[in-house]
């Protein structure tokens, strides 16, 4: 039984013929791992992502998937069906044949996200980070082992975000699913990922394992040295790109 | 809710009684602005005959909004599934709204209505309310969020799903607002086909109203008018009622 859920092999792709985005990149991608990719804007962070969930055609290269469900994505906006209700937005893909849960594991995905009570609202009556939880409790209906997320909490503010990025750890920790997530906070990488990927020029650059210490409270992890060293190697990675 | 429905009232209400005192006071003669209650008047004596041209314009006006409905959705709908079908036809459709209704409707009256007015009538106010249909439905089919976009296509939906579950829905807050316009511009059509057909069979409101001008008949024309302001009103009311009650997602 392998331990890598997705491989990448010399991949490249354009949307046009003068600007290249990724260039022959290659990445063995470990089962159950959070990952952070990090880069320049234009880098082709979230092509690497739409490559990874089928969205978009490799020119040259493969993409392997070695799990037995297609990736969950969510996106940077939640990208809510603003006619549909909280629930029918959460079971989305059990609606389009994507997925097959049951009311009772729907209904555990809105508790697990904290979205009890709410299950009859529309999109229009809820904060930003109560979207983003429907957005992410309508990934979890597909009950992938793969989880994408392209900048998901970047429209948020820093209270907000932190929450969101401890619900993510929980969720990991429960669930145990390979996620790959797009972000320009070198903070949220520091603290969230096991590893950091920092792409540069088509290629990727480096991947830098990080440590945590997960028994503290999240306070503490984010004050710790070890979470500074953590931002401070990946700053330096990204100086070098 | 309340306040919306009493201020137009009581606004309307002072208009009609401010009307019947100064008509009363400065003796206008009743050719020139008959009294409200004259009109009232000539509207219950009269009620049979408006009763039946009332519903022959409702008839005309629904008729041809229905046409216009589903034509323009019809032809959205081609227009989103090819482009080359949408450039070749659109100009066409731009031509058929930009020119007068009122030059076209003696040619559609030779042309369909010497045996049956009516079907000429409800062509010439077809071809006034089905642009905005056509062109808001059009606008409405490509309005679609592009990371939903993106979402159906991950999740592998087939085209009638993506249809029915993004496309339509997507759509209807502009489809909605054309009706508005749409239900308007079929009772105009309606008016208009009715005045240029003049006695040749035409049965509806427009009618009456030129009948009774030729008689100076003011209050019956005043009468006529009211009615079809009714209409329009409650074609206007009731679109807001239908866009309120499925957009309530908006709120």
């Amino acid at each position: 039984m392998t331990n890598q859920s997705i491989t990448l092999k010399d991949l490249s792709f354009a949307y046009d013929d003068i600007h290249p985005i990724l260039t022959g990149l290659s990445w063995d991608i470990q089962k159950g791992h959070i990952y952070s990719l990090l880069g320049k804007s234009g880098c082709g962070k979230s092509t690497l992502l739409r490559l990874i969930a089928g969205l978009e055609t490799p020119d040259k290269g493969s993409v392997d998937i070695q799990t037995n469900t297609p990736p969950a994505f969510v996106f940077q906006e939640p990208a809510l069906l603003p006619w549909a209700s909280v629930y029918h937005n959460i079971k989305l893909p059990v609606s389009l044949g994507a997925a097959s849960a049951s009311t009772a594991e729907i209904e555990s995905y809105i508790s697990l996200l904290g979205l009890d009570g709410l299950e009859d609202r529309y999109p229009a009556q809820l904060s930003g980070g109560q979207k983003m939880r429907v957005s992410i409790a309508r990934a979890l209906t597909q009950k992938a082992e793969i989880l994408l997320l392209d900048e998901p909490f970047a429209a948020l503010d820093e209270p907000l975000r932190f929450e969101l990025n401890d619900l993510l750890l929980s969720l990991q920790d429960r669930l145990k699913m390979t996620v790959i997530f797009v972000t320009h906070s070198v903070y949220e990488a520091a603290y969230l990922a096991d590893a950091a990927v920092v792409l540069n020029m088509g290629k990727l650059q480096s991947i830098l394992p990080l440590d945590h210490n997960r028994s503290l409270p999240s306070s503490k992890q984010r004050s710790s040295h070890q979470f500074a060293d953590n931002a401070a190697r990946i700053f330096r990675a990204l100086e070098e790109a | 809710m309340r306040k919306a429905l009493a201020l137009p009232l009581v606004s309307i209400l002072s208009l009609i009684i401010l009307w019947e005192l100064s008509v009363d006071y400065f003796d206008v003669p009743k050719f020139l602005l008959p009294a409200p209650s004259l009109i009232l008047c000539a509207l219950i004596d009269n009620q049979e005959l408006f009763l039946q041209s009332t519903i022959n314009t409702l008839t005309i006006t629904i008729s041809a909004l229905l046409a216009a409905l589903f034509s323009g959705i019809f032809l959205a709908l081609c227009f989103s599934l090819s482009r080359t079908f949408e450039a070749a036809f659109y100009p066409l459709a731009v031509i058929l709204q930009v020119t007068p209704i009122v030059a076209v409707a003696p040619l559609v009256l030779i042309w369909v209505g010497i045996d049956n007015v009516n079907r000429a009538l409800i062509i010439i106010a077809w071809l006034a309310a089905f642009f905005p249909i056509l062109s808001n439905m059009s606008a409405g089919l490509k309005s679609v969020d592009r990371t939903l976009n993106d979402l159906f296509k991950l999740y592998g939906a087939s085209n009638w799903q993506r249809f029915h579950l993004l496309l339509w829905p997507t759509a209807m807050p502009y489809l909605l607002a054309s009706l508005k316009v749409s239900g308007g511009l079929a009772l105009i059509g309606t008016v208009v086909a009715e005045f240029v057909a003049g006695s040749g069979g035409a049965q509806g409101l427009a009618w009456r109203i030129l009948e009774a001008g030729n008689r100076l008949q003011t209050e019956k024309m005043f009468a006529g008018l009211l009615l079809l302001a009714i209409i329009g009103m409650i074609i206007f009311y009731a679109f807001s009622l239908l866009e309120y009650r499925l957009l309530k997602y908006r709120r």
